[in-house]
């Protein structure tokens, strides 16, 4: 008696990028571009003509999104210390001094963690494939999670260090002006 | 079988820029609930909730962690909650002694080995293909009910 036909199922999947304009095409493939290519590379990767991709790269470079090189012909590639900065003014406006000396501590705690499962100063250091065979419970995979997450608390903590640089700078700055 | 010392020196950390893209784009999508940047399970990740709705009432809970690295290799880790089991697999990019650098771990316990498969370079073009995947595991899942 039921009017469910289980044969209907969903509606289909809406596709993530289809409201993606140009600009946020070549911004997209700006973030995976890690070595210095050229605006019409890119202009294909983000499927745009070149005219198109040197305009907005032109403006990526002015606010600077990316590094431009003047070589012949000029190439581009992602800026990451905009993504840096940008994360760090995010961080000092969203959080106090006080909570960003709390998030520095628990990202502490948790390489300390790392450090003291794998017995070694830094993720680098560490053999992967050697540190799989030597545990029971860790597969190579889990290994390799795992020191990519090393990796990643240990920038994190970094930028919530800056972070709180930022904000009791701005304090002093404050207090004296 | 290569064993991946010396390959591409340190472990790169997540790309938090990438993950931030597709958080936008995938919240904005009718299929997926909720999709968060978040460390809360101890390591950073984007954490995406699909829609109760494109599920049978068996599934409890679907969950897809997505971790891309600055090296663009990259977890895509797919979970379904079924009252009792779980159903999972795992698109992978990285160096590992048991596959290729490009590999599946296919449903439903994602077992390692995987199976050798070769992925889009392209961060979007990835999460279209594991999201189509998706879509048909969804058709199969309303077909056996």
């Amino acid at each position: 008696m039921s009017k469910t036909d289980p044969e209907d199922g969903p509606p289909p999947f809406e596709d993530a990028f289809a409201s993606d304009d140009v600009e946020q095409r070549i911004y997209g493939t700006i973030l995976q571009t890690r070595e210095p290519t050229t605006a019409s590379a890119i202009a294909d990767a983000a499927d745009c003509d070149p005219k198109t991709a040197r305009k907005y790269l032109g403006w990526f470079d002015d606010l600077g999104i990316v590094t431009r090189h003047d070589s012949h012909p000029a190439t581009y590639e992602r800026n990451d210390a905009y993504f840096e900065w940008r994360r760090i003014n995010q961080l000092a406006g969203d959080h106090s001094v006080e909570e960003l000396q709390e998030l520095v501590r628990e990202m502490t705690t948790r390489i300390a963690e790392y450090e003291d499962t794998y017995d070694a100063a830094s993720p680098a250091a560490v053999d992967a494939v050697a540190a799989a065979e030597a545990s029971d419970e860790r597969t190579i995979d889990d290994v390799y999670s795992d020191l990519a997450d090393w990796a990643t608390a240990r920038e994190e903590r970094e930028r919530y260090e800056r972070a709180r640089q930022q904000r009791t700078g701005g304090k002093r700055e404050q207090a004296s002006g | 079988m290569v064993p991946p010392s010396g390959d591409g020196g340190s472990p790169a950390p997540i790309d938090r820029p990438i993950l931030e893209f597709l958080q936008t784009r995938l919240q904005a999508t009718r299929q997926i609930s909720r999709a968060t940047v978040t460390d809360a399970s101890g390591h950073l990740e984007l954490q995406v909730i699909f829609a109760p709705s494109y599920y049978p009432e068996t599934v409890d809970e679907v969950q897809l962690t997505v971790r891309w690295y600055t090296n663009d290799d990259f977890k895509f880790h797919y979970r379904e909650e079924h009252t009792g089991h779980d159903w999972e697999c795992r698109w992978d990019r990285h160096p590992n002694p048991h596959n290729t650098r490009d590999h599946f771990h296919p449903p439903p316990t994602a077992p390692t080995p995987g199976e050798d498969v070769s992925w889009p370079d392209d961060h979007r073009d990835v999460v279209e293909l594991v999201l189509e995947e998706i879509e048909d595991r969804i058709a199969a899942l309303w077909k056996s009910e």
